[in-house]
């Protein structure tokens, strides 16, 4: 677990250098959902990545298996998509999904997945001609929910902790220390980044840093096994991302809602009572409420808590018996 | 409501549809799956399973989506129409 020290240490030490770097370099976004709207670096990716780097070349050095190289350059390439956004404009929302099938490159070129998922009811099955597919579609789908849970300060980081957590606990029970330890080494850049991240946030994870992570989910979900279950537990992320692209009534930018799903009231969210809204995860959390912003991250982590449980125990009861 | 409440019906709503997810995981298996990976049953069998499945997996997520406005329209909101 040297690994994991590593990248928490990296991680920590470089979050300063990154808030300057953007300061500095004017990348700079609005925090909306505050009254005062504080300007934010969001050069966040660049400490996660930083460190989730180093903690790979560690456990590549103390004789790691292949798989870290594959995770670190499929998450290095959905992070180029990012810094791209970042640090020049936005991606035509159509394109972006077509970019973002190039992370799974890795996983695929380097055959690092088993085509033989487990599900539930049926047991293991055999999608030898699918699951090169399903590996490709799998990367825009969730790089871009994460990205989309990516509306409050922390709340990234904070619904991505119990994904991490999960598939720990899973490859613990199977006795696959090498990926527990990969797990540990993503987990451990989140909770390095989130003293910088939480409220009020000093950066912002930027598109960089949740595609980054999108893409670590994915490549650790594929590699491990754990599909179902990551499902499962990605529920919160998948449902807001899907229900913001019916809302908008296909792919768009979100900046075109025409109606804010949320309002700033005295400092604290309420939830849009317009019908033509985008239903998001957070207006549901604030319905008819008053919810301080700091409340409404914790409820995201809690609910994140709640269905990586569940991917858990899906996990437990019906697929590690069959692998 | 307050964020308590909306927070244990949100939880409730992520519940059924985990126990739908995990039927309507096993009913695509059997039929987009199942069919696109052996190809040798009769072809007009294929095409029935792969229809079926497509359905089952729309039907699925457009009662989601429909599911969740009603949670939030109707359960969290109060309003009458949704």
């Amino acid at each position: 677990m040297f690994e994991a020290l590593m990248t928490f240490i990296v991680t920590f030490l470089t979050a300063p250098l990154a808030i300057k770097l953007g300061l500095s370099l004017r990348i700079l976004g609005v925090d909306v959902h505050k009254s005062w709207r504080p300007i934010i670096p969001k050069t966040g990716g660049l400490p996660l990545i930083l460190g989730t780097i180093a903690g790979l070349l560690l456990n590549h050095v103390l004789g790691g298996g292949a798989f870290a190289g594959v995770i670190a350059l499929s998450c290095f390439i959905a992070a180029i998509i990012g810094f791209f956004e970042d640090f020049m404009e936005e991606i035509n929302p159509r394109l972006k999904p077509i970019l973002l099938l190039l992370p799974a490159l890795p996983i695929l070129l380097a055959g690092a997945f088993t085509p033989r998922p487990v599900i539930p009811f049926l047991g293991k099955t055999r999608l030898y001609n699918i699951y090169p597919i399903l590996v490709l579609s799998s990367y825009p789908i969730v790089c871009n929910a994460v990205n989309s849970i990516d509306v409050l300060n922390g709340s990234m980081a904070l619904t991505s902790i119990p994904f991490f957590v999960m598939s720990m606990i899973i490859f613990y029970v199977r006795g696959d220390y090498q990926l527990l330890i990969l797990s540990a080494i993503f987990l451990a850049s989140l909770l390095a980044f989130i003293p910088y991240n939480k409220y009020p946030a000093k950066i912002f994870p930027g598109n960089s840093g949740s595609l980054f992570i999108g893409a670590a989910i994915t490549s650790i979900a594929i590699i491990g096994r754990i599909e179902i279950a990551s499902i499962i537990a990605l529920l919160p992320q998948i449902m807001n991302e899907m229900h913001i692209i019916f809302s908008l009534g296909g792919i768009r930018s979100a900046k075109k809602f025409r109606v804010r799903p949320l309002k700033v009231e005295d400092g604290l969210l309420t939830a849009s009572e317009e019908s033509d809204a985008p239903i998001t995860l957070l207006r549901m959390l604030c319905a008819k409420a008053r919810v301080d912003e700091r409340g409404a991250v914790y409820a995201l982590m809690a609910i994140s808590i709640f269905t990586s449980f569940l991917g858990l125990i899906t996990d437990l009861l019906f697929i590690e018996g069959a692998l | 409501m307050g964020l308590g409440k909306n927070f244990v019906s949100v939880l409730v709503l992520f519940t059924v549809i985990w126990a739908t997810f995990l039927v309507v995981s096993y009913l695509i298996a059997i039929t987009i799956f199942y069919t696109l990976e052996y190809p040798q049953m009769m072809s007009s069998m294929s095409i029935l399973r792969v229809i079926v499945g497509l359905v089952i997996a729309g039907g699925w997520v457009t009662a989601w989506y429909k599911l969740t406005r009603f949670w939030l329209y109707r359960i969290l909101m109060g309003k009458k129409e949704t």
